[in-house]
């Protein structure tokens, strides 16, 4: 489909590609495509083979404010590391329980169900 | 085209909680910090809300009004949480669910505080009567005196004139003593109130000594027969009273030169008894016994045994 497209040989995208998020007061994340890809809503929009237009850009715009998007990405990353290691080691879930301040939290709740995150 | 691997990784993902459910987590731990949780979905805060307080929930409740309608659930697990009696017994006597599980809970708190207050009030009135009692056993400090065992006479006190009738009977139940064990004589006359207050040292003793007005105690006591055989008096037969009053002022030496004479005379010519006078003891008893009539015991005051001497020097004998 995007044959003609020299970077892309896979249809989804290198995970190793940069993707871009942007944040609706106007914040940019930059961040790998497979911490990107914990998400689902992203993944789709991303997904070049959905036909969404950000495909090509591989940019994501986000219904979020910036910290909201910086602590999901947060969340993303720390998702994407464990989801790798081997089965004997403990997932550090409290740390990242203690990243998430109250007065976004429940913000942060609704975007993160939205994101099917 | 080649399909890359899962880029979201293999099944580690399993073992993590979503974002959402750290969420969750953290806002349940948390609860007292949210004051409403906004346009969230029920389904979205129901995990913290089953953790909350009544009063939690009826604050998120209010600033939240859609949650009211799926929030009968929790009420009910709440009211089944806090009273779980009370929801028993409700059950047993009506089989109906109750329209608002929400009030039901609030109907629940009023019933269980208003026994709550029934049983304390039992207990503390219970514990107020085992105090009460306890305080009556354990011993007190007081300023009275205790009650003589016998009445005195004349030792600190001055006493009254005392009619011959209740000199002798007063000797009559000293002497009593050394025959029997203890026992009350039933008063002799009916026709007076007699108050020997002349036989009680003084009223400011315990105010029991008026159970005493009317009897006669005769108590044992060991005396030596040679002292009671010259004591006693010859006891008057009369059944009737001498009319007295209790405070008389007749001048005491007109009885006492009137018992003298009588003792003098008494050797073969004691009016009442038949017996010689010598032997003390008898007569005394049948001269006592002359005068018992039905009698009902009186109530002994338990300090009366306490500072009684066991003799008294002849020579203190009151006259």
């Amino acid at each position: 489909m995007n044959e003609d497209h020299p970077m892309n040989d896979y249809v989804e995208g290198d995970p190793e590609d940069w993707v871009r998020i942007i944040s609706v007061d106007g914040f940019t994340f930059l961040c790998k495509r497979k911490v990107a890809n914990m998400s689902e809503t992203i993944k789709n929009s991303l997904d070049e083979a959905g036909g969404f237009s950000e495909a090509g850009t591989r940019t994501y715009k986000s219904q979020e404010r910036g910290i909201v998007v910086q602590k999901m990405i947060e969340y993303m990353s720390f998702k994407a590391h464990y989801s790798n290691v081997g089965p004997k080691e403990e997932i550090p879930v409290n740390e990242m329980m203690d990243r998430l301040p109250l007065e976004i939290l429940l913000e942060l709740m609704l975007a993160a169900d939205y994101q099917e995150l | 085209m080649l399909v890359e691997h899962e880029p979201n990784g293999g099944h580690g993902n399993r073992r993590i909680q979503t974002l959402v459910q750290l969420c969750q987590r953290v806002a349940a731990n948390h609860i007292e910090s949210i004051s409403s949780v906004g346009e969230l979905s029920f389904t979205l805060v129901k995990p913290v809300l089953e953790r909350c307080s009544a009063e939690q929930l009826l604050r998120i409740e209010d600033a939240s009004p859609h949650l009211k309608s799926d929030s009968e659930e929790l009420w009910r697990s709440l009211c089944r949480r806090t009273y779980p009696a009370m929801l028993e017994r409700y059950d047993a006597e009506t089989h109906a669910e109750p329209d608002s599980w929400r009030t039901q809970f609030f109907v629940l708190r009023e019933a269980e505080a208003k026994r709550l207050e029934e049983v304390g009030l039992r207990i503390r009135s219970q514990r107020l009567e085992a105090d009460e009692r306890k305080k009556e056993r354990e011993v007190k400090f007081t300023d009275r005196l205790p009650p003589p065992k016998r009445q005195r006479t004349g030792w600190n006190m001055p006493t009254q004139p005392k009619t011959l009738f209740q000199k002798t009977r007063s000797e009559a139940s000293k002497l009593q003593k050394n025959m029997y064990h203890t026992r009350m004589i039933p008063p002799m006359l009916k026709g007076k109130d007699y108050r020997p207050t002349g036989n009680t040292s003084s009223d400011s003793l315990l105010p029991a000594m008026s159970t005493y007005s009317n009897r006669v105690t005769v108590k044992t006591v060991a005396r030596r027969p040679s002292a009671a055989g010259l004591s006693e008096p010859s006891a008057l037969p009369s059944k009737t009273s001498n009319p007295l009053p209790s405070k008389s002022t007749n001048p005491p030496s007109t009885f006492t030169a009137e018992s003298r004479s009588l003792v003098s005379s008494s050797n073969g010519t004691l009016s009442i008894s038949s017996k010689d006078p010598k032997n003390s003891q008898i007569p005394s008893s049948e001269i006592v016994s002359s005068y018992t009539k039905p009698f009902t015991v009186t109530k002994k005051d338990p300090m009366a045994s306490l500072f009684v001497p066991k003799h008294r020097a002849h020579s203190q004998r009151a006259r």
